[in-house]
């Protein structure tokens, strides 16, 4: 230390003009003036904080973690006793004192980009699924430049009917609807346009909205965002509602697990706070407003480029989203408030896009079977198939569907957020840094491994974990209940000071933040179950429909894994049958898809509320046997063994 | 009219486990003890072979148990302070084998140390001449040190050892293959957690055939129609091909009959349900009765009543149905 760094420790009075504020998980650092706010230096150092106020301290969403230095502020009502022991500050109120390290909380940040799943997933939606036809490609909502003939004594047509008339030809839509406020407009509009506009319509069923009447030809920017409306993550992907593209994808946790990691909870939370519901409302279009504000700003766009939203989502975050009461959900006989909404002005929900562009929700089917699933038949083709398939999607919620396009059949089990990344000692969804594949030669050495984007390993994502626990499963590391072999002669497994193993993937000196990255007992156990319930739930689907896995023509999973799912792993740890290899496929994140192709074709939408109301639901709770079976496939692969024959032959057994 | 056969015809039979060796098999017992190898449900003898007879063990303590009611204290004396007396008295009294239960060890209780735990193995063995089960006291910890030494302080005698159980196996595993000992495989009353212990133990290097299941037990009134439901079951599977539930099974009658306050409480206590005397017997005797339907192979119990009770009902039991 020099003797300048020194003085300024030992005279208060002499305090440094600056101060280096640190910013984690990013890891970005900046200088700024002491006295400066941390928000202000997130800004500066182009960390995102999310702040909707804009750093007047009224909005409580810019909290953040001190973890090293002094602040000054004042206090603040959005911070509870135990939060502000913790450190906890809102970082607009926080001036920098010193110098700081300060974590940005998951709920407050952006996780980044979302890559499409896998080449195969893309593959998958792109040449299957995507609108190929311009009879396909009508989105939810279009935009149409339309030069009007100026009317004359002899066509003396109104404005409204001229302007129907010249959109229905262009269009092919034949009933319109349109605001008051647009048409007192209209007369003005056209005229300063010399007759030359652009008008918006959106689809409401029989009926087509023109939104707005616009001067100019603006047709080309026509935007439109999907969103996967998860329990855990919230995913939105810009879509370019013109060229039938995705341009960009963005997630985050959702803010609302600090209210509880199941729906369950956050229906009590809202039934029990006043103003419940009105905050959760709030909470959820403010997780899709960041990811809007998010692609806008990557793509450089403004909110007025963005017409229309999607959302999927399972029935509760649904309700949530549009402030719908979600507590006869949870109660006898479970009745949600709609399944099938129509659209609604994004605005009013408080969804920043263009102010006159619309939200549509994806069908529920039950209390328990959300949008999420639909968007999934939707976006796998299961409804249009003659051979049966299956669709496990691993969320939050394990839901699976059997069916074709005779029948569909679904059931949902709670599976809890274990494979999505959450709730585990190092669990991150997959985003750059993910530990998405890994092989180990024996316990000391690792043979390959991949991360997301390839950057330096910051936390394991699902696709990691499924490979993980069979490499540790092959290896004798765990047994078969998934609990650490500790007698092993292994330097990567140690024991926590309360007596709990854990099996060290890497290092701190490996790793892209710094500290060890591994997997703990409890987190196998998490797996395990996770993996239980979705199994377990599948087999008793099978068993009702007195059907085998062999008469299953496609087995499809969906869910938040990295940018592959290693399916001889996924049927070595009893997550999926044990089926020929060729017979099931990783389609990744089908909500999205779903909800995306909706947005790019009326059609498909019309189409998922006919999934809707053709879907059976299978109520798992009211079955005796999903406890049994869950026990018997809380076990790696499986209690009875006989149904995993080749995981049988693997473990040498 | 003829009666049309309604007999079941079962797959595969129970495993036969024989306990205690002999001194030509390298032990100092004067016999072996057989359990299992049954071929049909319990009374169906008309379906299959019938298998050994159900056997009694009497219940035995490291310790002097300081809660046993005085009805059962009193057929037992002094002895209940020298296990080895205590065993050679429960063996006049009927029983076929002897069950050391190493309650004295338990940290909560006297914490007896692993070398106290083998000397008193050594010491019942020596008193002694049937085939021996020793059984731990449930805190892993301390079964994985305690059972090992007595494991090999009773090596060649081919013992019964227990219990594992799905969290803590590998100590108990490893102690029997070495010192050539039975094990007894422990679950919570669920079907499929006792496949569970019996997969862990066999990836383990242990043989199916070597195992006993104690699918835990209830005493009448007290849980025994579930116990019997989960017994049923797991001896169905078992003699429906199901190789992970083809074992004998052991239920510990003694311990949970005499739980019950019916069993235990005085005559002043619960006057109009009959004197302690025979009211403590019949409810043992009665929940072992009902087991032993069930599917039960080993009985470990503690009074002489419910014992003689219990074995004149395995006589008339193993006489039913066979032609």
């Amino acid at each position: 230390m020099n003797d300048d760094a020194k003085s300024k420790k030992h005279t208060g009075a002499d305090k440094p003009a600056t101060v280096n504020i640190l910013f984690s998980p990013d890891g970005v650092g900046v200088e700024v003036p002491r006295g400066t706010s941390i928000l202000a230096a997130a800004r500066k150092a182009g960390v995102f904080i999310n702040s909707l106020c804009g750093g007047d301290g009224v909005c409580g969403k810019c909290r953040v973690n001190v973890r090293l230095g002094r602040v000054r502020g004042r206090t603040s009502e959005f911070l509870t006793r135990d939060e502000i022991r913790e450190g906890f500050v809102l970082a607009c109120e926080a001036n920098a004192e010193s110098d700081l390290v300060v974590e940005i909380p998951e709920t407050s940040r952006i996780i980044g980009e979302v890559r499409e799943a896998d080449p195969t997933a893309a593959r998958f939606s792109a040449d299957e699924h995507l609108p190929r036809s311009a009879e396909e490609l009508r989105p939810l909502f279009r935009k149409h430049y339309i030069e009007l003939t100026p009317p004359t004594l002899e066509d003396n047509t109104a404005d409204l009917e001229r302007l129907e008339f010249e959109l229905g030809k262009v269009s092919g839509d034949t009933e319109f609807q349109m605001g008051l406020k647009v048409i007192r407009r209209l007369p003005e509009t056209l005229r300063k346009a010399n007759w030359k506009v652009t008008a918006s319509t959106a689809y409401r069923g029989a009926l087509t909205e023109i939104t707005d009447v616009a001067p100019g030809n603006t047709a080309r920017k026509n935007l439109g965002i999907a969103v996967d409306l998860g329990t855990t993550t919230v995913v939105a992907q810009l879509i370019d509602l013109v060229a039938g593209q995705t341009i960009g994808a963005a997630a985050k946790y959702s803010a609302q697990i600090p209210y509880g990691g199941d729906v369950v909870r956050r229906i009590l939370y809202v039934a029990r706070e006043p103003d419940g519901l009105a905050q959760f409302q709030e909470l959820t279009a403010n997780d899709v407003c960041m990811l809007v504000q998010e692609l806008q700003d990557r793509y450089r766009l403004g909110i007025g480029d963005i017409s229309a939203v999607v959302a999927a989502g399972n029935t509760t975050m649904m309700h949530l989203l549009l402030g719908l009461d979600p507590n006869e959900i949870r109660r006898e006989p479970y009745v949600g408030v709609a399944y099938g909404p129509p659209p609604f002005r994004a605005a009013e929900l408080g969804i920043k896009i263009d102010p006159r562009g619309l939200l549509y929700c994806m069908p529920c089917i039950s209390s328990f079977v959300g949008a999420d699933i639909v968007a999934g038949v939707l976006a796998t083709g299961i409804h249009k198939r003659d051979k049966l398939s299956i669709l496990i999607d691993i969320g939050t919620n394990g839901e699976i569907v059997i069916g074709n396009r005779e029948w569909m059949m679904c059931a949902s089990a709670s599976a809890g957020p274990a494979f999505e990344g959450s709730e585990s000692s190092c669990g991150m969804r997959a985003t750059a840094g993910a530990l998405d594949h890994i092989r180990l030669a024996d316990c000391e050495t690792l043979l390959s491994f991949s991360t997301v984007g390839d950057s330096d390993p910051t936390g394991i994502c699902g696709s990691g974990y499924v490979d993980l626990l069979a490499e540790l499963l092959r290896l004798g590391i765990i047994d078969r209940t998934g609990r650490i072999n500790t007698d092993m002669d292994c330097s990567r497994v140690r024991v926590r000071k309360d007596n709990v193993p854990e099996f060290v993937v890497f290092g701190a000196d490996e790793t892209g933040h710094g500290k060890d990255i591994f997997l703990a007992q409890e987190d196998i156990l998490n797996l395990l179950r996770a993996k239980a319930a979705i199994y377990a739930a599948t087999l008793i689907m099978i068993k009702q429909l007195s059907l085998s896995f062999d008469e299953i023509d496609e087995i499809m999973v969906a869910g938040a894994f990295g940018n592959y799912l290693d399916i001889e792993n996924a049927v070595l740890i009893g997550l999926l049958p044990d089926v020929a290899a060729t017979k099931i496929r990783f389609v990744g994140n089908t909500s999205i898809a779903g909800a995306r192709l909706a947005c790019l074709s009326r059609q498909r939408y019309a189409e998922a509320h006919e999934i809707a109301r053709s879907m059976t639901y299978c109520e798992l709770s009211t079955d005796a046997k999903f406890m049994d079976e869950f026990v018997s496939a809380s076990f790696f692969p499986h209690t009875d063994i006989e149904r995993f024959p080749s995981v049988m032959a693997k473990l040498g057994r | 009219m003829e009666v049309p056969d309604t007999s079941e015809s079962w797959k595969t039979k129970i495993n036969t486990v024989a306990i205690g060796a002999t001194q030509d098999e390298g032990g100092t017992r004067a016999g072996v003890v057989r359990v299992g190898g049954a071929g049909c449900i319990p009374g169906a003898a008309y379906e299959g072979d019938a298998g050994e007879r159900p056997v009694v063990a009497v219940e035995v303590w490291d310790v002097a148990p300081d809660n046993w009611p005085a009805e059962l204290t009193r057929h037992y004396g002094d002895a209940l302070n020298d296990p080895g007396a205590w065993a050679q008295k429960g063996i006049e009294m009927g029983a076929d084998l002897v069950c050391l239960k190493l309650t004295g060890t338990h940290p909560d209780a006297a914490d007896r140390s692993a070398e106290e735990a083998a000397t008193t193995v050594k010491a019942v063995l020596k008193a002694v001449d049937v085939p021996l089960i020793v059984w731990g006291c449930g805190v892993p910890e301390k079964d994985n040190k305690v059972l090992p030494a007595c494991a090999s302080a009773a090596s060649g005698e081919n013992c019964l050892l227990g219990s594992i159980t799905e969290k803590n196996y590998r100590t108990l595993v490893a102690a029997c293959l070495a010192d050539g000992h039975k094990l007894i495989s422990e679950s919570p009353l669920d079907i499929n957690i006792a496949k569970q212990v019996n997969i862990l133990a066999q990836d383990s290097g242990f043989d199916l055939k070597d195992i006993v299941i104690f699918p835990t037990t209830g005493a009448l009134g007290y849980g025994l129609e579930y116990v019997y439901s989960i017994m049923e079951r797991g001896r169905i599977a078992g003699l429906s091909g199901d190789q992970l539930l083809q074992q004998p099974v052991i239920s510990d009658v003694g311990a949970e009959a005499w739980r019950a306050k019916e069993a235990r409480a005085s005559d002043d206590d619960v006057p109009g349900l009959g004197p302690a005397e025979r009211r403590g017997p019949l409810w043992e005797g009665i929940t072992a009765t009902n087991l032993l339907q069930a599917g039960g192979d080993i009985f470990i119990m503690r009074h002489p009543e419910a014992m003689k009770m219990f074995k004149e009902a395995v006589d008339e039991f193993m006489g039913v149905g066979s032609v």
